[in-house]
């Protein structure tokens, strides 16, 4: 037996609501981080709240994950993506691998945030837009592919 | 109230040095988690049918070196962190801000050496796995 098998569904589930409340907040959060570099700073605090809640968003997504991979890895990858459809498996190879980095840059966004005042300190949005937007890419991807996967094949009996 | 001069200084400087190190942790986390792909470097794997850590890469069996390639760029990023923030102690005066510039080239800088990364990493598993291949590239 696998480690945490039998809770593969449920757990996969709530993987996805995490992400759903993930990709919502990054992506209203890149919204506003955009209208900083038009120099509009009107809703800082709302910005500041989409930052905390992807960050504990993105480390639920994050430690559901970690639980789920090894059934993912041995009932679905080994057995079903690997021989039959590897080119499935480069797809999620890169979603993991941004997941890591992404969870790195998470922080350091958050730590980031709360270290500055947009409207005051303009010049350090030169290394927040950048890593917004990359998050974006992230979070983006990670959905994307999941979701295309799961829809190949989602569960084993 | 405004507070006096000298708190001014010592909260700009301590945002200044937030940014510095965050420029440098992103970048490097980024480059270490290549590194393990550039140089193959050996770390545990964990393997799910036998309940197993082994320092090894087993041929044939299913195993999972993703938890231990990330431990090590975080681990060695970290590490490289740390002592990027006592050089900065060290070499910069305390009263000393950074310059607009120094900190645009220090965003630029970590935000291409992310892209490139994960571009390489990208690159790395579409090539290995015949991604590029099945979209006709």
């Amino acid at each position: 037996m696998v480690f945490l098998e039998n809770f593969y569904g449920p757990l996969l589930l709530a993987h996805l609501f995490a992400t759903f409340v993930l990709v919502g907040s990054m992506t209203h959060n890149l919204l506003i981080v955009i209208n900083y570099l038009r120099g509009k700073f009107g809703r800082q605090k709302l910005e500041w709240l989409y930052v905390r809640v992807s960050l504990w968003a993105y480390s639920i997504v994050y430690v559901i994950g970690v639980l789920i991979y090894p059934a993912y890895r041995i009932h679905l990858r080994h057995r079903y993506f690997d021989p039959e459809l590897p080119w499935a498996t480069g797809l999620f190879e890169v979603k993991e691998h941004w997941g890591a980095v992404g969870l790195a840059m998470f922080v350091v966004y958050y730590l980031l945030r709360r270290s500055f005042q947009p409207a005051e300190e303009k010049d350090k949005l030169y290394l927040y837009v950048p890593l917004c937007l990359l998050l974006n890419v992230i979070v983006w991807y990670k959905v994307v592919v999941g979701c295309y996967l799961t829809l190949l094949k989602g569960s084993w009996s | 109230m405004l507070p006096y001069a000298s708190e001014r200084v010592v909260v700009v400087k301590k945002s200044d040095a937030a940014y510095v190190l965050s420029a440098v942790f992103v970048a490097l986390t980024s480059l270490f988690y290549c590194c393990t792909m550039w140089f193959h470097i050996t770390l545990p794997r964990y393997y799910p049918l036998e309940h197993a850590w082994k320092w090894v890469n087993e041929k044939g069996v299913p195993s999972q070196g993703w938890y231990g390639m990330q431990a090590f760029a975080f681990l060695a990023a970290g590490i490289g962190t740390l002592i990027a923030h006592f050089g900065l102690k060290r070499v910069v005066s305390p009263e000393a801000n950074l310059k607009p510039a120094q900190i645009r080239i220090c965003g630029a800088i970590a935000t291409f050496v992310a892209v490139v990364c994960m571009g390489y990493m990208l690159h790395y598993e579409f090539s290995r796995w015949g991604v590029f291949t099945a979209i006709g590239l």
